[in-house]
């Protein structure tokens, strides 16, 4: 095979791995604190993504300039989840709050299916989209190369925010030991609310930057919620650093598999591998 | 400093603590003794706010506290040094102290407490950049003390601090404790090995199923008959 063609392949799967990887670690973020999945998580997304077209289509923000909002508006959906949905089921098993956040999706789909409908939107015009430029014969696309970039400062945003503040320290220790963590002064409940902010609002990254290359209808996110469920799994759940690297390699896994096997196959070869690892090493690549 | 009035606690319908009451004046040293599963460690929980009483009341420096949560019961002076250490294994030792510092937002504060700590522990110095994971037994529970004292309280509360630890370290810890009382920090204490506390302490409760069944002076609870025949055989 043409080594061009091999590291253009690379590349493709790098950009798109970095986007997934984002989306991931916004889960294992939330899940690393309150051993909670969020199943909504896809439905964030798919909510930044339309923030995102609506605020191109009826005011004409591009949806780069438009992405500050969307993650502010997307903090905010986390942390009313969390404060409106999680936070009055906590005295239960996690069960409760496991359902509860597969049903908050259900209802966000078919909400924003009700008030707009079926059809897949595109962004074809805005100041990033379909752009390309090419280095030594190797072509990259603009919005998933700006993507790809901003998710890696995002996430890397995330990491110092957790290993060197004193919120990412508190944070830590709640999820490590709540209890304890309460008798070192702790205002968990607003740890958690502020955990699942962020969380949100990394989705809320991704679907701001994905809307420039990726159609936006009701049902975008469901893919995702499950990839990211894979992605952590297969990070070790709870591991943000493994969710990042999990990311990057399912990436690499959809694009090759799909030029490689077929495009229709480039799904099942993620979930094959998902299988064989968790079978292997149930903690994931990178747990503990 | 510390009240505590006629509290009660159950877990779900199973009563814990019945009518309880004690008071802790500033710079005692104070123990509650009593054996396994009296209810000890329930009344530390109930004064940290982690379970609340549904009778009596508590007051720390005459405000109520029995409803209050626990970060603001830290924020209020009370440290509390949970039953097994507790330590936050994947974390630094370092950071382990800075979390118990969290209500704090001066860091030059901060930071002098931390020295104080490393000579109070030179262990905890030495090994700052360690895992807590890392830690022995005895060593676990010097930080867990370090720990509870960042947040320079006005009230230490310790539950069973030489629990698990050989008679030697057993002793550190304890002379520990009686150095930071003599810094000033009033403390109390839960504790099974009632022989080597009650000989430290200003004042003692003895708690048996729940319930305050004797009180006095350290000395005097050590020269009860009642003690001696139910705790130390003798």
């Amino acid at each position: 095979m043409d080594l061009t063609i091999f590291l253009q392949l690379i590349i493709s799967g790098l950009l798109i791995g970095f986007v997934f990887s984002l989306i991931a670690v916004g889960l294992s973020l939330i899940w690393g604190v309150m051993d909670i999945l969020n199943f909504a998580h896809g439905e964030f997304l798919m909510l930044a993504m339309f923030t995102s077209f609506f605020l191109f289509a009826q005011l004409g923000i591009d949806p780069l300039y438009s992405l500050p909002i969307v993650v502010i508006v997307l903090y905010f959906i986390g942390a009313g989840t969390y404060r409106f949905v999680i936070k009055p089921l906590l005295g239960y098993t996690v069960l409760i709050a496991l359902l509860a956040t597969f049903g908050l999706s259900i209802l966000i789909r078919n909400l924003v299916l009700f008030f707009v409908g079926p059809n897949y939107r595109v962004i074809n015009e805005s100041i990033l989209a379909g752009k390309t430029f090419s280095i030594g014969g190797l072509y990259f696309s603009v919005p998933q190369s700006v993507a790809a970039l901003l998710c890696i400062l995002v996430t890397y945003g995330i990491y110092l925010l957790l290993t060197k503040s004193k919120f990412g320290r508190a944070l830590r220790a709640t999820s490590l030991d709540k209890d304890t963590a309460m008798l070192m002064g702790i205002n968990t409940n607003r740890i958690f609310e502020i955990t699942f902010g962020i969380g949100a609002a990394c989705v809320g990254v991704a679907g701001g930057l994905l809307v420039n290359f990726y159609a936006v209808f009701p049902e975008v996110g469901l893919n995702f919620t499950v990839l990211a469920f894979v992605i952590v799994a297969l990070g070790g759940f709870g591991n943000n650093g493994g969710a990042f690297l999990a990311g990057i390699l399912v990436g690499l896994v959809t694009t090759m598999g799909g030029f490689f096997i077929g495009p229709e196959y480039k799904y099942t070869l993620v979930f094959l591998l998902y299988l064989v690892v968790i079978t292997i090493r149930p903690k994931g690549l990178f747990g503990w | 400093m510390l009240k505590v009035k006629g509290i009660s606690v159950r877990y779900d319908i199973i009563p814990v603590l019945e009518d309880v009451s004690f008071s802790v004046q500033e710079g005692q040293f104070v123990a509650i003794v009593g054996s396994n599963g009296a209810g000890k460690s329930t009344i530390l929980r109930t004064i940290s706010g982690l379970v609340h009483p549904f009778q009596g009341s508590i007051d720390f420096l005459d405000e109520p506290i029995q409803a209050a949560k626990p970060y603001e019961i830290v924020a209020k002076g009370i440290s509390h040094v949970p039953e097994g250490r507790r330590i936050f294994d994947k974390m630094t030792i370092r950071e382990n102290l800075l979390i118990g510092a969290h209500t704090k937002d001066n860091q030059a504060e901060v930071r002098n407490t931390l020295q104080e700590m490393f000579e109070l522990f030179p262990i905890l110095k030495e090994r700052q950049n360690k895992k807590g994971e890392t830690l022995s037994g005895g060593e676990r529970q010097q930080l867990a003390i370090a720990r509870g004292l960042m947040a320079k309280p006005k009230l230490l509360m310790l539950d069973e601090p030489s629990l698990g630890l050989s008679p030697i370290l057993s002793k550190k810890v304890i002379q520990a404790c009686e150095e930071i009382r003599r810094s000033g920090t009033t403390i109390l204490m839960v504790e099974q090995k009632v022989t080597e506390i009650l000989k430290l302490v200003d004042q003692g409760y003895v708690l048996q199923r729940g319930k305050i069944i004797r009180e006095g002076k350290g000395s005097e609870l050590l020269a009860s008959d009642t003690i001696r025949k139910a705790y130390l055989g003798l």
